[in-house]
């Protein structure tokens, strides 16, 4: 397969065999070398088989290895030519995502207190295999969260007003149908609401490192030396039975419809077909589940803040910044050969980055861009992100979504156990609270990509531009 | 990550393979045996067969907390185009006892399934997303 240089960090796959389109990899010559190697670009180059793609098959910075679609895989097919939606685009994990609360707390009035706060955060947060959430859904609730999302909880004194502003589509995806999920998805989401699961999820208490953009900073008070709390987590096993439900469904649909694809996970039909619109359906359904679930835990991390710093809530200012998916797929406009097209933008390890004055962001956003949260690894920077409006025309409004792995699970646990990198990193001053140690190296810091690198990459591109850098102080993992 | 299985036949397939795709999760064979459930699934084809099985086994692991210690596969329908099995398994509910000893298994994908004929047998090779 070719590959050509095609400017400053940006890789083109020549259209060859099936390819409907080029692929184009934003990404430095520094990691442009691990995907290389894990066969990522090949994936690239598969998903620009899929019917009705417009633009080019596109990865992010992020880019690796992932299920038929590359993690950190950009795609967008025209919905009035025949343009398709592929469940392998989305991912098993629907809707997962990252929020970003600010406190009104410096670092020093925390530290002190520090270590029975990270225990009582632990506490307030199901996690790990077989978890079971902070709120268990009778069969009703469950229909109620896949339609209203974070509302669901606001209304139920889960949080505020203030937190639906400023989380994504207002907390809720429209367009979500209940009956599209199956039984045995429902099955495995009542009890799990509010609880993180395994793997690279986690809650981290971060500081404020370095603001590079202060008028954005401003705009989403931040400030530097400020305490912030980190959610990553998604829609847990409805998500999962709902992905895995609909490739079957989808697999058999692209098969009757004699859709010729390089990789069976990347099964796929027509976005007005009946199919489509049913995973369409259950896919928003999922990723509202994915947002409450965000929101419930949110309200656990703010009780155990109020519990041990004997504060209110006015006090503590846990406010959301910003409540961000980077799987999920999406019908949006953009111009595309100069004329206004509706896309259906996939995104699958990549975030969506909506520049200033875009009217589906939050008034407070609009002079600044929508937030972008990119969470690091243990050990190493997060960062936030303000989208620009470029990257309309450059990614389809979408950027990176994190470090991405550099290196396999099994490679990383051979290089050091649980126990001992919970002490290297006690001694950098990060305190790590995992319910199974020896799968805490799985997720160890040389394990991921330089989210400093990625970020860099996106900001030189155009994609977005860094605002703050955000330092771990404490990590609760699965 | 994922895994190739071997089996004499597809039955024997079919066993190995849900056996391997918990054995990243836990050591199947300290699982006391004191439940036992019952497993069906169906495919037009092998992959999707395959597909299915392991699904309805992981969902049975999530929704119903059941953890596998061991799985047979009694009765195989294969007629073109609908192939169906039925098992059925021994092991435990979920609780204190049990040890992870690997990343939990989310879901099987179709991503470079293969099942074909091999030696007399059958060969498949499975990615899973953990």
């Amino acid at each position: 397969m070719e590959l050509i240089e095609d400017g400053e960090d940006r890789w083109r796959i020549p259209r060859h065999g099936g390819m409907l389109v080029d692929g184009l990899v934003f990404t430095s010559k520094k990691l442009i070398v691990k995907a290389k190697e894990d066969r990522a670009l090949e994936q690239v180059a598969n998903v620009a088989h899929l019917p009705g793609i417009v633009g080019e098959s596109m990865a992010m910075p992020d880019i690796h290895w992932g299920y038929g679609f590359p993690i950190g895989g950009v795609a967008a097919t025209d919905v009035e030519a025949g343009g398709v939606v592929s469940p392998g685009g989305v991912g098993f994990d629907i809707g997962c995502g990252v929020r970003l609360l600010r406190s009104s707390l410096g670092w020093d009035e925390v530290s002190g207190p520090f270590p029975a706060l990270i225990d009582a955060v632990a506490a307030a947060v199901p996690r790990g295999v077989g978890g079971k959430g902070l709120r268990h859904l009778s069969h009703e609730d469950v229909d109620r969260v896949l339609v209203e999302g974070a509302r669901w909880a606001v209304e139920r004194g889960i949080g505020t007003e203030r937190d639906l502003e400023c989380c994504e589509d207002g907390g809720a995806l429209e367009g979500a149908d209940p009956s599209a999920v199956s039984d045995k998805a429902k099955s495995r989401g009542a009890p799990q609401l509010g609880s993180l699961g395994a793997g690279n999820h986690f809650i981290e208490v971060q500081v404020v490192d370095e603001v590079f953009d202060e008028p954005a900073a401003q705009a989403m008070e931040l400030f530097a030396g400020q305490v912030c709390v980190m959610i990553h987590t998604g829609s847990r096993g409805i998500g999962h039975q709902t992905c895995t439900d609909e490739v079957a469904a989808l697999d058999q649909a692209s098969r009757r419809l004699g859709l010729i694809l390089p990789d069976r996970q990347l099964a796929c039909a027509p976005v007005k077909s009946p199919e489509a619109q049913r995973y369409l359906g259950a896919m928003a359904a999922a990723a509202n589940y994915a947002r409450a679930n965000r929101q419930v835990l949110a309200e656990g991390v703010r009780g155990a803040f109020q519990r041990v710093l004997s504060a209110s809530p006015a006090a503590l200012g846990l406010d959301l910044v910003y409540d961000v998916s980077h799987n999920i797929a999406k019908l949006e406009d953009f111009t595309v050969g100069g004329r206004l097209r509706t896309l259906c933008v996939h995104r699958k390890g990549a975030t969506r980055a909506f520049g200033p004055g875009n009217p589906e962001l939050p008034l407070r956003y609009q002079e600044v861009g929508q937030p972008v949260i990119i969470p690091g690894s243990m050990g190493s920077a997060s960062f936030v992100l303000a989208g620009r409006s470029e990257s309309a025309e450059i990614s389809f409004s979408s950027t990176c979504h994190g470090a991405g792995r550099l290196m396999s699970r099994k490679q990383a646990t051979m290089r050091m156990s649980g126990q001992d990198l919970q002490r290297q990193l006690a001694k950098q001053g990060i305190l790590v609270r995992a319910q199974q140690m020896r799968l805490l190296a799985e997720e160890a810091p040389y394990a991921y990509k330089d989210a400093s690198e990625v970020v860099r990459v996106c900001q030189r591109v155009g994609m977005s531009r860094v605002v703050a850098r955000l330092r771990p102080v404490g990590v609760v993992k699965g | 990550m994922g895994f190739r299985a071997w089996g004499s036949d597809l039955v024997d397939l079919l066993e190995t393979a849900a056996r391997a795709m918990f054995s990243f999760e836990y050591d199947l064979d300290v699982v006391p045996q004191v439940e036992s459930t019952e497993i069906s699934a169906r495919g037009d084809d092998l992959e999707s067969l395959m597909y299915a099985w392991l699904s309805e086994l992981l969902w049975q692991h999530d929704a119903q907390a059941f953890v596998f210690a061991d799985i047979w596969a009694d009765a195989l329908e294969a007629q073109p185009g609908d192939l169906r099995v039925h098992a059925v398994a021994s092991g435990s509910l979920l609780g204190d006892w049990f040890v992870q000893t690997g990343p939990q298994v989310k879901a099987p994908t179709m991503h470079g399934l293969t099942v074909t004929p091999r030696d007399g047998g059958y060969e498949a090779t499975v990615y899973l997303d953990v």
